[in-house]
Order: structure tokens, then C-alpha cells, then sequence
């Protein structure tokens, strides 16, 4: 290491050594800011993991060492019971999402299915719904007491009593979730599809292959790694997954390992044991890890696949022939169960003072009350402001980190970057509840310090899904810096630009589009999220999303309509707009 | 020996026609390219002979076989074909030897483990790829994958192989060896062989009969030869070689000699045409074909001689690219690299007249064998 390279690494291609202080000092506060974000939680995490804090803090005067949290979640049956609940239930909702999406994606990206560009379009609109409203909705349209549907079929069948369905079983939950996985699982899918080369099948013809054995020998195993990723993507995506199991799991009495963790902070009665949540969340990490260093084995799998591609051929669609009928059937099926369903009910139930079957009665009774009442209402508002403050904040605060970061990783060759690369992608594996239990856990401990009180704020929140979005903002920022060809940078500094200057003036411009586009993906994902505002929530952070499920808990069905209804047209409508714009960048992270 | 008669094919949501009516026959053991700038329908001509289109209308025959014609599509897997693609399509989950070997495994004849092998390293080592049978096909060279495909395209013996611009992908060394080694691969084989592509020094060393294609349409057809000294228009003319080419009006006829006068921004120039007077025309002549005289020694005198000065040299090593300006006429003249001159020498300019085409502006051709040429649509 040389005095004038004090960031270290040998100057080469690829590296930019002027304004090195400043330069040092801006990778050195970026590292700070991510262990505090990142490193923090997680040590905190792990010495509860060997507190028991005697009903109270796991730092509090009453708090002794022990081993005792790892026993209890590592040696008892229940811990097992739970995990072959939360097996069982990710790898239903995976099968269900996957054979439905592979079939969707096929239709869409491969045949002549009549409208399937429209059919494309819904299913990636319905990314916007957020599982909150999703799980709701089929409460209203499943449960055995007054689900419409039950209704419907008592009253066709002459049944008496609760029934038939029950949507409060695994069943029940598995086809929730399931539903909710594909519009992911499906865009996954279709740029796997659209990333084949069709000339590869194209040569198998040629060769002799008749259409079944260009499918077993070339198509298919072509895709293997980008279903492999996409599966272990969202098998991470499920075992995490909180607001479902929430909704519909817990009044069935069907607890995973993520509801298991809430109930340990948050139980209906008693106390909170901190210990035993963090020692549930660790082993839930762990669940987590193993699957996404497995997964980046894949990535890394499926480019050395990559061959030269010439001139893209639009593939040849099959013909359906017979099956465009039932194909297209199939697919508007699909759009009735995830997307028209769940508003239509919303709706109905928005405009019922009390919650009833449709039927000329309740025409009758048909009001928009609910919607006066939401717009007069200082809850709603405070609600919708702390919404719009959550997600610019996080939006903004985790784009500027996620640029700085991936600038970092990419045009320099600072020894941190390793550190760096670590601490981005750890939130990844980190399931929302895990996350969500530490922040609490690490303001706890350090509220009474602070300058200003977060606990309780706000602005835990934010930290919280700050810490929780990093991942997804380097990543795509990384991408995008690494589409800038150095050269730009080079003729830059060529021209006598310092390194602020090629920053502000080169760099920045080039990066807005993918800069604006992950504000608007991160801010999406922010309202959304109901798992960590519910961990982290208090009376003056109220947010839309704790706000519907404190509705729908207190059975104030129209009032969760119509916030519901308003939720999902702004979210979807963002969700079309952002695909929109994210088709010319070919980029799929939702 | 493949036939292909009035071949149509429109793209949907297209208005007008990739291939409009396109028809030409390829002798067996043939070496026949389709030469035309991108667009010109020469891929989707192939990719229907493939089965990997399906045309409108018209007939295609494969050998004996007729693969398309209004009652018949016979989907590509069971035509009689090898095809390498533009980049080259091998598959990246499979062996070298299992590339090679998937036409046979996946053929109606099942071949027992032994002929199986042997066909396989007969091919590979026709493409000198032996010894490579166990890699990745992901771990072969650019100039390895394009072989590698030569050879999965040849190993079930097919009657016709289809060449959709193999080496267009290629760095410009390698696809100068490519050529000759591509051609002496077909003239082992001897089958019968359709070559797509846009590069004219490819088609022009490599065909024994060309077919340039614009608009979805065949324009000329004929050997390298007559393609390259009598283009048929105007087209063919600035699309093969590069050409000096420059209006002019037909100022009179010469009944002694049959010849044609020009007049044009360089001059009045003599050349073998038709034409009445006062008919507008296009005048080209190709570089190399222009003579260049030292003004002072220069003694030459007769038809087309005109007095110029140099613009600008340039040296390629090979020759000399002089740009030269004739009155109102920048013209080129490419010369041995002997020949030196300094910008502003006074020469003249010789633009003997049978090296000169004259093309009406309608469209027509000059004289010569060009007009022998089949021209479709």
C-alpha cells in the first residue's frame, strides 16, 4: 500500500484513484452507515439468543446468561412440529404458484392464446395487491362463518352451521400464499423463457427433434437454472412470509415459524420473551441462509451458460388449436381468483354497513358512507401522511446508501468491498420478523442514549425497512452502475473533471432512470409491508397497512373495504406504471 | 438439389412482404448463396426451406421431396436438413460429443453404440475438433462453436445444408480461414449447400452461383463473375464492390461503333448502351478500373480520356486509393501501390469504355451477360 493510494489495491484497469480523501471518507461513512444498519440488529439478536430476561428486557436488571432459548428451540418437539408446519405449508404455496406460473408463463411467452398480452398485464398488476389486502379479502370471501362464498354454498346445498369450506386450514393458507407467489414466480418465468436463445430450439428441429423432444432435451433443461433460482428465491420469500400466516394461519390455529416469533414479542397474553423470539428468529435464518448460498451457486451456474447470442428471433407461438378456449379459461380463471375476486369483495363490503350476502336487501342498503367516513376520520389521515413520510424516507434513504454502496463494489477497489458486499446482501436473507425483532430489541436498548427517542416513533420503522430494502437497492443500482462504460468516467476525468464533478455530472445523470425507478419499487414495497409496522408499531406511527389489519381485526368490514379498495388502486397502478418502465431495462425485482 | 418456386411470405402485422415470390434452383452438390443487405428476405427464404417459417404460398423441394407446396408443410423436424446458425446454437448443457451426436440420437433410425460413436468422431474430425469430444460446449472458442455446429449440422448425411451466416460472428481473421476451410469441408462432402449471407466478398468467394435479393425480391442471379462485372442495376451495382457512380444524359448515339455518349459532370464519356437521346442515366465504373496517367508522360489519348487532379491518396499497402476530382466529378481509382502521386498532380483520367455500365434510371441494365440472369417477381 502506497501513501497515494490509501484505499489500498494496485491501480489497474478498472480503478479511479483521484480525490482520494474524499473519496475515502465517503466509503468509509457508507461502511458505518451499514454495520450500524445491518451488523447492529443482528449482534443484538444473538446476545438475546443467550439472555433470559426474566419478563423484561434481555438487558434489563433482571436478565441472567443462559443456554436455555437455544434448548428450548433446538430440543423440543415443538420446534419441529413447527418446522414441518412451515415446510409443508412454503412447499404447497410453491407448488401451487409454480405449476400455475409455468403454465401461465408458457401460454403468455409461447402460444397464440388469444389476449394474452392483456393477460400478462393483470398478473403483473396484481404484484401491487398487497398480501395484507389479499388475506383479508379471502377471509371475507372464505372464512366458514360469513364468507360469501360458504354462504353461497349453504344456502345452494341447504347446509345449516359453519361451513363447508374452511379457509382457516392448511389447505386454506397454502392457497393463499400460493396465489400471492405467482405474479413474482411469474415474471421470474417469463424472462427465463424470453432468455433463451430460440435458435438453440430452433437447431434441435433442424437436427430432427420433433416438438416433445426439443421440449424434455433442450427448452427445459435450458431453463433448469433459472426455475432452480427463481424456486429457491421464493421458497426464502415464503418461509418469511408473515402477513398471511397472520391473517389466515393464526385463526386456524396454524402457527410457522414466523407467526411463532410474533407471538413470542407480541403474545395475546403474558409477557413477551424476547430470548425465545430471538432464538426462533436465528433458527428461522438459518432455514433462510442455507437455501440463498445454494442460490447464488446457481447464478453463477447459469452464466457460465451464457453463450453469443445473434439476432433475436421472436419465437414461433405454438398453435393452440383446440385449447385456446379452456387455455385462455385457465387464464382468466387465474385473474378472477387473485385479482377481480379479492377487489369485488372489498368492494361490496365497502359499501355494506354490516357484512351480508348480496341480495336485493342488501342492494338496498348499498352506501358510500365508508369513504366519507375514511376522508373525515383523523386516524385515516394521520395513517396516510405517516404512510407517504415512511415511503418517501425509505425510499430516498435507501437509494442514496444502495447507490453509494453499489458505486463502491463496482469502480473501486477498496478493501471494504468485501465487508460491503457481505453487509448488502444480509438483509436479504433476513426474514421481515427477524429484522423487525432486533430494531425493536437494538431501540430498547439504546432509546434511553439516543438524542432523540425512536422507539415508538416512526422513524423505527423507517430504520427498519431501510435496513430491510438495502439488499434489493444495491443490487439494482449495481446493475446499473455497471452498464456505464468506465470510459465515461475516463474521458471525464480526461477532460480535468475532479471526482465530485465526474460523480455529479457523469455518473449521476447516467444512473437517474434506474435511480427513480428503485425509489418507486422500494416506496411500493414500503407502504405495503404490514410485518414490520405491526412488530414496530405505536399509537402515533400508525400506517395504512397496520391501520387495515387493525380494521379487519376489529371486524369494521366496511371501513377495510374502502381503505382496501384505495390501498390497491394506488399500489397497482404504481405496480403497471413501474413494469411499464422497467421493460425497457429488462429489470425483474418486484 | 433444392427447389424453390414464387415463394411468398408476409409477417404478420407486416404490410409488406418479407419474400415476394422468389424462385431458384440449386444444383446437387451446388454451393448457392443468397446475398442481400439485411432485410432483403434471404434469412426468411432460408428459414422457410428449413420449416422454421411457414411461407403463404409457393413450393419448395428438397431433393426428390416436396416439403412445401399448397397441400403440404412438413414440419422442419422431418425435413432432410443441416443447418448452422448465426451463432452457431450449440447447446451450452451438452458435451461436444453429445452436440454432435443429439441428430442421431434423435433420428427415426436408431444406430447401434459403436456406429453411433464413430459417426460422431468422423464428423468432429472432419471439422478438426477431435479430441475435444468431452468438453463443454460453453468452453470451446467462438471459432471451436462454429465447427462444432458445421458438424452436428453434417453428421446425419443430409441432403442439403442450410448456412444462415455462419461467420458473420466471427473476428475478421477467422473468418477469413472459415471461408476456405468452410468450402473445402462442402467440396469433400459434396452437399448440395444454401449459404445466407450479407457479406459479398464471402459470397463472391466462396458461390458457384449467386442470387442478390432486395425488396423480398431476387434481383440477379449468375455466377460470382457476371454478378461482380455485369450488374444488373444500379443496385446490384452499389451493393457488390464499390463503384463510382454518377448521373448523366445520353447526348447522342454513334451509329458507327454502337456506342453511346454521355454527357456528365466529369465530361462527355463513350460506353457500350442502349438508350435513346435525352434518356437520364446512372454511369459507373469501378475503381479499379479507372486508369490513371502522369499528365506530363502521359500519351494516352482516345476515347474517355479526361484531364483531372488528385485530391487525396490513400495507401493501403495492396494499392492506392486516389480520389481524384474531374471537373465537376469526384471520382476513386484504386492503383498499384507503385503508383505515387501527390495531392494536386495534374493526371488524366481514363475510363476505358467497356469497363463502364450504364443503367437507365428506371431501373433497367446495361448490355453484357447480365440480362442472362433469372430475375424474379
Amino acid at each position: 500500500m502506497t501513501p497515494a493510494a490509501p484505499s489500498g489495491g494496485s491501480p489497474g484497469r478498472g480503478v479511479r484513484r483521484p480525490s482520494l480523501t474524499a473519496r475515502s471518507v465517503a466509503i468509509f461513512i457508507v461502511v458505518a452507515v451499514l454495520v450500524y444498519l445491518v451488523l447492529g440488529p443482528l449482534l443484538m439478536l444473538v446476545f438475546s439468543t443467550f439472555r433470559d430476561s426474566g419478563g423484561g428486557l434481555p438487558f434489563g436488571p433482571d436478565a441472567t446468561w443462559t443456554l436455555d432459548n437455544y434448548a428450548e428451540v433446538f430440543l423440543s418437539a415443538t420446534t419441529y412440529r413447527l418446522l414441518g408446519t412451515t415446510l409443508v405449508f412454503s412447499m404447497g404455496a410453491l407448488a401451487l404458484s409454480f405449476s400455475v406460473s409455468i403454465l401461465l408463463t408458457w401460454l403468455t411467452e409461447r402460444t397464440n392464446m388469444p389476449f394474452r398480452n392483456v393477460v400478462f398485464v393483470l398478473i403483473v398488476a396484481s404484484i401491487g395487491i398487497p398480501n395484507v389486502i389479499l388475506g383479508i379479502a379471502w377471509d371475507m370471501v372464505l372464512n366458514p362463518v360469513n364468507g360469501l362464498f360458504n354462504v353461497f354454498l349453504r344456502d345452494l346445498l341447504g347446509l345449516t352451521g359453519n361451513g363447508p369450506i374452511s379457509l382457516f386450514s392448511l389447505p386454506g393458507l397454502i392457497f393463499v400464499q400460493g396465489i400471492s407467489l405467482v405474479p413474482i414466480t411469474f415474471l421470474l418465468l417469463s424472462a427465463a423463457f424470453r432468455a433463451i436463445d430460440v435458435s438453440m430450439e430452433d437447431a434441435a428441429s433442424a437436427a430432427g427433434a420433433p416438438f416433445r423432444t426439443v421440449m424434455r432435451r433442450i427448452t427445459l433443461p435450458l431453463l433448469t437454472p433459472a426455475l432452480l433460482s427463481a424456486f429457491v428465491y421464493q421458497f426464502v420469500t415464503v418461509i418469511e412470509s408473515f402477513d398471511i400466516p397472520l391473517i389466515i394461519g393464526l385463526r386456524g390455529g396454524i402457527t410457522v415459524l414466523s407467526t411463532q416469533i410474533y407471538i413470542s414479542v407480541r403474545p395475546a397474553a403474558g409477557l413477551p420473551d424476547y430470548g425465545l423470539a430471538s432464538a426462533y428468529s436465528l433458527f428461522l435464518l438459518i432455514l433462510a441462509f442455507g437455501p440463498l448460498l445454494f442460490y447464488n451457486r446457481i447464478i453463477g451456474r447459469s452464466e457460465r451458460y451464457s453463450t453469443i447470442t445473434g439476432r433475436g428471433y421472436q419465437p414461433r407461438r405454438i398453435d393452440l388449436g383446440a385449447w385456446k378456449l379452456p387455455s385462455m379459461l385457465f387464464a382468466i380463471g387465474f385473474l378472477t381468483i387473485s385479482f377481480i375476486v379479492p377487489a369485488l369483495v372489498l368492494f361490496w363490503a365497502s359499501t355494506q354497513p354490516f357484512y351480508a350476502m348480496p341480495s336485493p336487501e342488501a342492494f338496498s342498503r348499498i352506501t358510500f358512507k365508508a369513504y366519507g367516513d375514511l376522508a373525515t376520520n383523523p386516524l385515516v389521515r394521520q395513517a396516510l401522511v405517516n404512510t407517504v413520510i415512511l415511503g418517501l424516507s425509505v425510499g430516498a434513504f435507501t437509494m442514496i446508501i444502495g447507490t453509494l454502496v453499489a458505486w463502491i463494489l463496482v469502480r473501486t477497489r477498496s478493501r471494504l468491498r468485501v465487508v460491503l458486499d457481505l453487509l448488502a446482501f444480509l438483509p436479504h436473507a433476513m426474514p421481515g420478523v427477524i429484522i423487525g425483532i432486533s430494531i425493536l430489541l437494538l431501540y430498547l436498548l439504546l432509546d434511553p442514549i439516543l438524542p432523540l427517542p425512536l422507539y415508538g416513533t416512526l422513524w423505527i420503522i423507517v430504520i427498519a425497512l431501510s435496513t430491510q430494502y438495502i439488499s434489493l437497492s444495491s443490487r439494482l443500482m449495481t446493475a446499473a452502475i455497471a452498464q456505464i462504460k468506465l470510459e465515461l468516467e475516463e474521458a471525464a476525468d480526461a477532460s480535468g473533471a475532479s471526482w465530485f464533478m465526474v460523480i455529479r455530472r457523469i455518473v449521476l445523470p447516467l444512473i437517474r432512470p434506474a435511480f427513480v425507478n428503485g425509489f418507486l419499487l422500494v416506496f411500493l414495497q414500503a407502504i405495503k409491508n404490514l410485518t414490520l409496522a405491526l412488530i414496530l408499531i405505536a399509537p402515533s406511527s400508525v400506517v395504512v397497512s397496520t391501520l387495515i389489519y387493525n380494521l379487519w381485526d376489529r371486524t369494521n368490514t366496511a371501513a377495510t373495504g374502502a381503505l382496501g379498495i384505495m390501498v390497491l388502486l394506488i399500489t397497482v397502478v404504481m405496480s403497471v406504471f413501474l413494469r411499464l418502465a422497467n421493460n425497457r431495462s429488462g429489470t425483474v425485482v418486484a | 438439389m433444392i427447389e424453390v418456386i414464387d415463394l411468398v411470405k408476409t409477417y404478420t402485422g407486416s404490410t409488406t412482404p418479407a419474400v415476394a415470390g422468389v424462385s431458384f434452383t440449386v444444383q446437387q452438390g451446388g454451393f448457392y448463396t443468397l446475398l442481400g443487405p439485411s432485410g432483403c428476405g434471404k434469412t426468411t427464404t432460408l428459414r422457410c426451406i428449413a420449416g422454421l417459417e411457414r411461407p403463404d404460398s409457393g413450393t419448395i423441394k428438397l431433393g426428390q421431396t416436396v416439403v412445401v407446396s399448397d397441400r403440404v408443410f412438413i414440419p422442419t423436424f422431418r425435413r432432410d436438413i443441416g443447418m448452422v446458425f448465426q451463432n452457431y446454437a450449440v447447446w451450452p448443457h451438452m458435451t461436444v460429443f453429445e452436440n454432435v451426436a443429439f441428430p442421431l440420437r434423435v433420428g427415426g433410425r436408431k444406430l447401434s453404440g459403436a456406429e453411433l460413436d464413430r459417426k460422431v468422431l468422423d464428423a468432429l474430425e472432419l471439422v478438426g475438433l477431435n479430441g475435444l469430444e468431452q468438453r463443454m460446449a460453453t468452453q470451446l472458442s467462438g471459432g471451436q462453436q462454429q465447427r462444432l455446429s458445421v458438424a452436428r449440422a453434417l453428421v446425419r448425411e443430409p441432403d442439403v445444408l442450410l448456412l444462415d451466416e455462419p461467420l458473420s460472428n466471427l473476428d475478421a481473421k477467422l473468418r477469413e480461414r472459415m471461408r476456405s476451410e468452410l468450402l473445402l469441408i462442402q467440396r469433400r462432402v459434396g452437399i448440395t449447400t444454401l449459404f445466407v449471407t450479407h457479406d459479398q466478398i464471402e459470397a463472391l468467394s466462396m458461390s458457384d452461383r449467386i442470387a442478390v435479393m432486395d425488396h423480398g425480391r431476387i434481383v440477379q442471379e449468375g455466377t460470382p463473375r457476371e454478378i461482380y462485372h455485369a450488374p444488373a442495376n444500379e443496385f446490384v451495382a452499389g451493393f457488390i464492390g464499390s463503384s463510382n457512380m454518377f448521373p448523366g444524359r445520353i447526348a447522342a448515339r454513334d451509329a458507327a461503333t454502337g456506342q453511346v455518349v454521355i454527357e456528365t459532370a466529369a465530361g462527355q464519356l463513350r460506353a457500350d448502351g442502349e438508350g435513346a437521346t435525352g434518356d437520364s442515366v446512372i454511369v459507373a465504373i469501378r475503381p479499379e478500373d479507372v486508369v490513371l496517367h502522369r499528365a506530363a508522360t502521359a500519351s494516352a489519348a482516345g476515347a474517355n480520356v479526361l484531364e483531372g487532379a488528385v485530391e487525396i491518396g490513400l495507401f493501403t499497402g495492396t494499392s492506392v486509393e486516389y480520389h481524384v476530382r474531374v471537373a465537376g466529378q469526384l471520382l476513386q481509382a484504386r492503383v498499384s501501390s507503385r503508383i505515387d502521386f501527390a495531392r494536386g498532380d495534374a493526371i488524366r483520367v481514363e475510363l476505358p469504355p467497356e469497363s463502364i455500365r450504364v443503367f437507365s434510371l428506371s431501373g433497367g441494365a446495361g448490355p453484357g451477360p447480365a440480362a442472362a440472369g433469372r430475375t424474379a417477381g
